[in-house]
């Protein structure tokens, strides 16, 4: 990885799902936050559970339902990295991956590279909401022209001027933790460090910089009626 | 060069979060909205909905101008006007109308998601000289009647639970048919906190919601059953003396005689020998009748004969009445298991427990007789006035502490309106003939749309205000664009109260396109009328009378432009610990005691909670064959009610109306996840995609509330929900509310196309 030798900032991000309540605020601040076109996420908010959006598996009463939150997680080793053909791909010091959207032909060969469906290709110039086409959310985010690949940046440029990202400033119950996983007194390297977290789909390999904290609740919740 | 501002302001809308907004503003647009910070950190945040306004100011369904109608109602054939057009044309026919019919011939609706100098309350009290209609009520006003009824009236909205922050004091929390996980999100991480604390969180829901799914125990019965799993709790609570016996003869009416001729507690004047006061007789220990106030240990059971009148102890009648639903005969109603209905008591019982209400159970037909019974186990247990304890709505993030502001400008003694509850509209014969609407009160505010629109057909003159074209628009004659609360030419647009602290209300950017602030529309119609010496103040004039006007002691040091100097809010000079209701356990009440047999509901028979079983949920009702499904309509979170319906960033996510069917039901007719499907009764129809969903339980579909007329294949939910009145709350409380959960349907295929 890219780090150097001395000691520095390696940004990381934890997500207590036992506190995700599936409302999309942290999709949606980071849409409008990032000028994120319609049809296009950084961030998603899976449910695990039924086939549909907001379902559970089971049978009622036993049923079984959880939301996940789902961004680039800035891994260690990102796979998107070397799958660039244009080296329009890197990562900063700090292990925020970057996409350079003037080297980027939008070929698109990083997308399935992802183990996390994280890159998306903006085919048309982003679609903003109407009376909004100039752009909403952060001046100092970078426009994206038409025909390249996007996605999370940690909001760097929120970072960069010391505010922690707008997903995590928008959950309405604490989902979300952010900060330098190096700092042995953050919460999130706390977080990271406690039983039964998990980086999200640890065997790719690609040591994303993202734990999640287990949804615990359903396995233990005892359940009444539905008979 | 940019030109960017962050302007704080506090979100107006109905989920009452009051959420704290930090509105950047570039070049004029407002292009972000952000948390600010709260005064009470405590309640930092705001919820998915507020994210979403500066994409909602500029929606494409916006009204563009003043329009009126040029084709026949519901054509949707509209013409733009100016201003002065459409507001002369409305003076002129309030005018022809109050000259030959007086004013109650016209009448006033407003939307919830407005507030008080912005909803032509004003205006609609001084048209005519007084006398208009005001059309309200319908929604959210059955729990706080139960509530009221046990604990002394405080008001339509009064019956707070203690304050959130409370939570983690609680070992037991009933969250009883509330889901703030998808309708109060601010509100969800206090529950959060208070599980993480150690408190069993009990979710009582038919359906799993997103707040049940955090529940350590999710209790599930029947919908409309709730009552009969109320008395099943409160007869476990007796039968197993697991009451508060000192508690229940000091502080209510337990112990209070009640004469069996006629349901009325009986009084020192109906027995010469106990004194001749009003007080209220009970029996001592040795066996003689006195002044409830005098006797030191009443008796609490037993029925006895005083001075020739057959009486009772109202705690006996209680007994009595409870005795009826041992565990084993309400899990038959309700589906939850007798031992778990005993267990769920115990726990009640081994407090502190908190029961926190919201408006899921609000919507059935005897819903204030739930929340009377669930009033009565806090106070025999003693489960109120304490931290951990307490019983009341939780809804709308209420329940912190207040200041009263100073006063508005005064009206003049003969300005009134006369309150006609909705849910009589179209059944009564009434005067009016016009109706001045504010939102969408053909979608929201009625059941039974299809009587409710004929209703609307019927009226000469009908006027809306709104922001968006939604469905009464279609069926005015003027349609006017509002700005909506971030809009505005002053500096501020009123004031609101909320998590310890007061926040002005700001506008942020210019009225967007031709629509004006509802402060500008109401006193350019009053001009017109001839009323314009009564709206002399400006928005600014009225709140900085109104904060520096408060004499209140918590809002000591606080100033207009002080407020305005440091961001806009404040908090109040309250104290930091947890707000707790009832602390000195001094009830309202006629006995000043907690009143859980209500006397004003004798001659109805409900002076304790009876079990209903006459509404339409219930499977003993002659609709079930013909239409077996329970019909909920769930609260969504795109949306506060239908506030939002609009915002394309939300819409991304939950793009149109579903009709959520348990996957045995959605089989047995042969429907498919994403399949079109028509639910239809007696009343109407709607049609919408299925989504196949076992968080609904087998024989209960849902199709959340708040979607458009133009967002549906074809009818409306509004079309099938149900008017019913509910005589009782009509008794006493002079209006009803609707009952829009005691809907039943059908579901079949549908073969018409998709919608346009």
């Amino acid at each position: 990885m890219a780090r150097g030798a001395i000691a520095m900032t390696r940004w990381a991000m934890t997500f207590d799902l036992d506190r995700c309540i599936g409302c999309w605020a942290c999709a949606v601040a980071c849409k409008v936050e990032n000028s994120v076109g319609e049809g296009l996420w950084w961030q998603q908010v899976d449910t695990v559970g039924g086939s549909r959006r907001d379902t559970a598996s089971g049978a009622f009463p036993q049923l079984d339902k959880h939301y996940r939150p789902r961004n680039c997680f800035h891994c260690a080793e990102p796979p998107c990295l070397p799958a660039c053909p244009e080296g329009a791909i890197s990562q900063r010091p700090d292990g925020i991956v970057e996409i350079d959207y003037d080297a980027c032909t939008g070929c698109g060969a990083c997308i399935p590279a992802c183990p996390y469906d994280a890159i998306s290709l903006n085919k048309t110039a982003p679609v903003l909401p109407h009376g909004l086409e100039g752009g909403h959310g952060d001046a100092a985010v970078s426009p994206r022209p038409a025909g390249v690949v996007e996605k999370c940046t940690f909001c760097a440029h929120r970072l960069d001027r010391g505010e922690e990202p707008a997903c995590l400033a928008a959950c309405p119950t604490q989902v979300i933790r952010f900060g330098d996983l190096d700092d042995a007194g953050s919460t999130v390297a706390e977080h990271a460090s406690r039983p039964g977290a998990q980086r999200p789909r640890e065997e790719s390999g690609a040591q994303p910089s993202a734990w999640y904290l287990p949804y615990t609740i359903g396995a233990r919740q005892r359940r009444s009626g539905g008979t | 060069m940019t030109d960017e501002v962050v302007v704080n302001t506090v979100c107006a809308h109905n989920c009452g979060g009051r959420s704290p907004l930090a509105c950047t503003v570039r070049d004029g647009r407002l292009v972000r909205v952000a948390p600010a910070e709260h005064p009470d950190s405590r309640y930092q945040g705001l919820c998915v909905r507020c994210l979403t306004l500066p994409q909602w100011v500029y929606a494409e369904e916006r009204i563009a101008a003043p329009m009126r109608r040029t084709g026949p109602r519901g054509s949707g054939a509209f013409e733009p006007v100016s201003w002065d057009q459409a507001l002369d044309e409305i003076a002129e026919r309030f005018t022809a109308l109050i000259d030959a019919h007086g004013a109650k011939s016209i009448a006033f609706s407003r939307t919830s998601g407005s507030s008080q100098l912005a909803n032509y309350s004003r205006l609609a009290a001084l048209i005519g000289g007084g006398g208009t209609a005001n059309f309200f009520g319908g929604v959210d006003m059955a729990v706080h009647m139960g509530l009221n009824n046990v604990l002394g009236f405080k008001g339509m909205f009064g019956q707070a639970a203690n304050e959130w922050t409370d939570r983690p004091n609680a070992r037991n929390y009933l969250v009883w048919g509330n889901n703030p996980a998808e309708t109060s999100m601010t509100s969800m991480r206090f529950l959060l906190d208070a599980r993480a604390a150690g408190t069993e969180i009990i979710v009582i829901d038919s359906r799993y919601s997103a707040t049940a799914m955090h529940a350590t125990w999710w209790v599930a019965p029947h919908p409309g059953t709730d009552l009969a799993l109320a008395l099943g709790l409160l007869h476990v609570l007796i039968d197993e003396s697991l009451i508060d016996e000192s508690f229940t003869i000091e502080h209510t009416v337990g112990p209070l005689l009640v004469r069996k001729d006629n349901g009325r507690f009986l009084r020192q004047s109906e027995v010469p020998a106990t004194g001749s006061g009003d007080g209220y007789l009970v029996i001592d220990a040795d066996g003689a009748p006195g002044d409830s106030s005098a006797v030191s240990n009443p008796r609490l059971r037993g029925h006895f004969e005083v001075s020739g009148h057959p009486v009772a102890t109202a705690f006996t009648l209680l007994a009595e009445l409870v005795a009826g639903y041992p565990p084993d005969r309400v899990a038959d109603i309700t589906g939850v298991a007798g031992a778990d209905i005993r267990e769920l008591a115990r726990s009640y019982a081994n407090g502190p427990s908190t029961i926190g209400f919201g408006y899921g159970v609000d919507r059935y037909l005897h819903a204030e007789l739930l929340t009377h019974a669930a009033a009565t186990m806090a106070v025999l247990t003693g489960n109120i006035g304490k931290p951990g304890t307490g019983v009341g709505v939780q809804s709308h993030g209420i329940g912190s502490r207040m200041a009263a502001l100073g006063p508005t400008p005064p009206l003049p003694d003969w300005a009134q309106t006369e309150s006609i509850p909705n849910i009589e509209v179209g059944f009564r014969d009434l005067p009016v003939r016009a109706l001045f609407c504010q939102g969408d009160w053909l979608n929201q505010r009625m059941a039974h749309m299809t009587r409710a629109r004929a209703y609307l057909a019927s009226l000469e003159f009908v006027v809306t205000v709104d922001h968006f074209w939604q469905t009464t628009a279609d069926w005015s004659d003027i349609v006017l664009p509002a700005s909506t609360f971030l809009e505005g030419r002053d500096r501020v647009r009123d004031v609101a109260m909320a998590g310890n602290s007061v926040m002005l209300r700001r506008p942020v950017i210019p009225p967007v396109g031709d629509s004006r602030p509802d402060s500008e529309i109401e006193r350019a119609l009053a001009e017109r009328l001839g009323l314009g010496e009564h709206f002399e103040a400006s928005c600014e004039d009225i709140v900085r009378a109104q904060i520096d006007g408060s004499t209140d002691p918590a809002m000591q040091g606080i100033t207009f432009e002080g407020l305005l100097a440091c961001g806009g809010s404040a908090a109040l000079k309250v104290p930091r610990t947890p707000n707790v209701q009832y602390p000195d356990l001094r009830f309202p009440t006629a006995t000043d005691r907690a009143e859980f047999y209500v006397e004003a509901l004798a001659p109805l028979g409900e002076a304790l909670p009876p079990y209903r079983e006459d509404h339409e949920a219930l499977p003993g009702h002659p609709n079930r064959d013909e239409y077996p499904l329970v019909l909920m309509q769930a609260h969504a979170r795109q949306r506060a009610h239908s506030t939002f319906f609009n915002t394309r960033w939300t819409l991304e996510v939950w793009p149109e109306p579903v009709l959520e069917l348990n996957p045995a039901d959605a089989s047995a007719r042969g429907l498919a996840d994403g399949d079109l499907a028509e639910a239809f009764n007696a009343r109407g129809n709607v049609v919408a995609q299925v989504a196949v969903s076992a968080d609904n339980p087998p024989g209960v579909a849902n199709l959340a509330e708040g979607w458009k007329q133009s967002q549906y294949v074809a009818g409306n939910v509004q079309a099938l929900t149900n008017g019913d009145i509910n005589p009782a709350q009509q008794h006493l409380w002079g209006h009803a509310n609707i009952p829009f959960y005691d809907t039943r349907v059908e579901v079949r295929p549908w073969q018409g196309g998709p919608s346009q």
